[in-house]
């Protein structure tokens, strides 16, 4: 057996698969179900300074020809004070990522500090700054392709918090390696890449958009490439000593392998769950052939980062 | 998600629109062919340009299929308003029906708009029904003009009891106490008993309760219907039930009153779009 035991920096999980912001994560009950059904760690659903009901429906659709899933939910959360006494609630064990959005550097921080407040500062392993939601405006994908902005929000979040961040990039941009040099001069802990992509469907029979909030970000298979694209990117600039977690389109134990390729350390799973009737199954059907892989090859994981720049 | 007839909204035209009173009316629309459909799931029904909202399969014959829906927001009453040239997006069939033992006896409990997904069900039932089965229909509304299908049952082959909340149409009351008045005979007489029911959830926690004091949670199936549904498939996380962790639209919305048990915040707390809990009423 290959031991999968995952470093992000100095954030020790127990294998290198992480849930993805957004997916299942708006509940103690889900987060808890998640990490017992086998991921490495959880990332919460993104959570702002003030409660948030998102967009109307249809807010989440999956397109089966590409198995992606286009949403608008738009960021709906209960605040941050509800939500830390929502966080309270998962058990002690959990490696917890807090996804957190805001439009400042103070909004941001004021969030860390919320949840650090009804949390404590132990329980989180890491806060990922969701500077790249796509369907919202003046906050997520408008901060994030700014890089200057970007450098202020890690720089102050750094400043009030010991617990890690880690920076969510859009690949939305033109080179996703200038939004995470800023990140990491201002001394991010980590980089997750990529978000989902600026989309749309239209219904013809109605001539309409479908998403109520018309315009959407695209997860699932169809993006794996640029996903892909993104972590080689970062990896070939920053090398090794940046920690990167790869997202994006993960469906099979060769697409971890091929992240791991390019460059990542992690990886985060969202979109296909919605294959499966339960986490544990595509967790448990993911780690084998990783490990068989892994086995056969006679690498560790440490060892296949990055293999494909060689 | 390969069970599923459309991923995404397919716009059909109301084939037929019947109007039980002055908030509820019945949608049929004609499928492009035969699809596998049990009572207890639903469909996401799209309004385009208004919202979209999950609603349970009130009835499906051949290709035809049929929603019943109260005006209680915009997209129920816009849907209620349209004309029948008018285009509605269909995406389903979602989440866990009911399990239909055929020539089992069978209790349905419905309050309400509950009577919906029961509708269906009785349908099913009562197509296949063998000489010795019975069918208990206990139907609870708040008057006699909300008792929908009312007539349709009462030419059907199962035994009907209805009760209304102001005592103008049958029993006086809800129909979980007309439950717990006749659950015992039932149960003396028939061991091989299935309890099916919808309705408010706060309705659903005592019918479980009746259930349970009778020992027979575990033949009871629930289906819920006071919740948040966004995507349908059990992703985003907008109605999963504490703290177990199952979602309603994926894992229900029908339960098995044992897995109910284990629900929190069965018949207490729902959840707002923002996540945010709120006590039933």
């Amino acid at each position: 057996m290959s031991d999968l035991t995952t470093f992000i920096g100095r954030v020790q999980i127990r294998n290198p698969l992480i849930l993805a912001a957004g997916i299942l994560g708006s509940t103690f009950s889900t987060l808890n179900r998640a990490y017992q059904e086998g991921f490495g760690a959880v990332v919460t659903k993104s959570v702002g300074r003030h409660p948030r009901d998102g967009h109307p429906n249809p807010s989440v659709v999956y397109i089966p020809e590409t198995d992606s899933i286009l949403n608008a939910v738009g960021l709906a959360n209960p605040g941050c004070i509800e939500f830390g006494k929502e966080l309270v609630k998962i058990h002690s064990d959990v490696k917890l990522i807090v996804s957190i959005f805001g439009s400042t550097a103070e909004d941001i921080s004021s969030v860390i500090q919320c949840i650090e407040n009804n949390i404590g500062n132990s329980k989180s392993v890491a806060f990922e700054l969701n500077l790249s939601c796509p369907h919202v405006q003046k906050v997520g994908m408008l901060v994030g392709t700014d890089p200057k902005l970007v450098y202020d929000i890690v720089n102050q979040a750094k400043s009030i918090t010991k617990t890690a961040i880690w920076i969510k990039l859009t690949p939305n941009v033109k080179d996703i390696t200038i939004i995470g040099e800023a990140a990491i001069d201002a001394g991010a802990d980590a980089l997750v890449a990529i978000n989902t992509l600026k989309a749309m469907l239209i219904n013809v029979e109605a001539r309409k958009p479908i998403l109520a909030n018309l315009r959407g970000g695209l997860s699932g298979r169809a993006i794996k490439p640029i996903g892909i694209r993104a972590i080689y990117d970062l990896y070939e600039k920053f090398g090794p000593k940046v920690p990167l977690i790869g997202v994006g389109g993960i469906w099979t134990w060769e697409d971890i392998v091929e992240y791991f390729l390019a460059g990542a350390c992690s990886v985060q799973i969202g979109s296909v769950l919605s294959q499966y009737s339960s986490p544990q199954f595509i967790i448990s059907e993911l780690l084998t052939g990783l490990q068989k892989y892994l086995v056969q090859e006679g690498l560790s994981l440490h060892e296949l980062r990055g293999l494909a720049h060689e | 998600m390969n069970d599923i007839l459309f991923n995404l909204p397919k716009c059909l035209t109301i084939r037929n629109k019947e109007s039980h009173n002055e908030k509820t009316s019945t949608l049929t629309f004609s499928l492009p062919f035969e699809y596998s459909i049990r009572p207890g799931q639903y469909f996401m029904l799209w309004v385009p340009g208004v919202d979209e909202v999950p609603i349970s399969v009130s009835g499906y014959h051949g290709t035809h299929i049929s929603f019943t829906i109260c005006d209680v927001g915009s997209a129920s009453r816009s849907l209620n308003n349209k004309g029948h040239t008018e285009l509605i997006g269909l995406r389903g069939p979602f989440g866990n029906g009911f399990e239909v033992e055929y020539g089992k006896n069978a209790l349905i409990v419905a309050g309400g708009m509950g009577i919906a997904p029961l509708r269906f069900l009785i349908q099913c039932l009562t197509s296949n029904i063998t000489s010795s089965q019975r069918i208990v229909l206990i139907q609870g509304a708040k008057t006699c003009n909300d008792l929908l299908f009312r007539s349709e049952f009462e030419r059907l082959p199962i035994e009907t009891n209805f009760c209304t909340e102001d005592g103008s149409y049958g029993f006086k009351g809800f129909a979980s106490t007309k439950m717990d008045l006749l659950l015992g005979d039932l149960i003396q007489s028939d061991f091989n008993l299935e309890i099916f029911a919808c309705g408010p959830e706060i309705f659903l926690k005592k019918v479980l309760y009746v259930a349970q004091k009778n020992k027979i949670e575990k033949n009871t199936q629930i289906c819920l219907a006071d919740r948040h549904i966004r995507c349908g498939f059990g992703i985003c996380g907008s109605c999963f039930l504490d703290d177990i962790g199952l979602s309603l639209c994926r894992d229900g919305p029908v339960f098995r009153g044992s897995v109910l048990l284990e629900v929190t915040d069965f018949g207490q707390y729902g959840r707002k779009s923002n996540g945010l809990k709120y006590q039933f009423h």
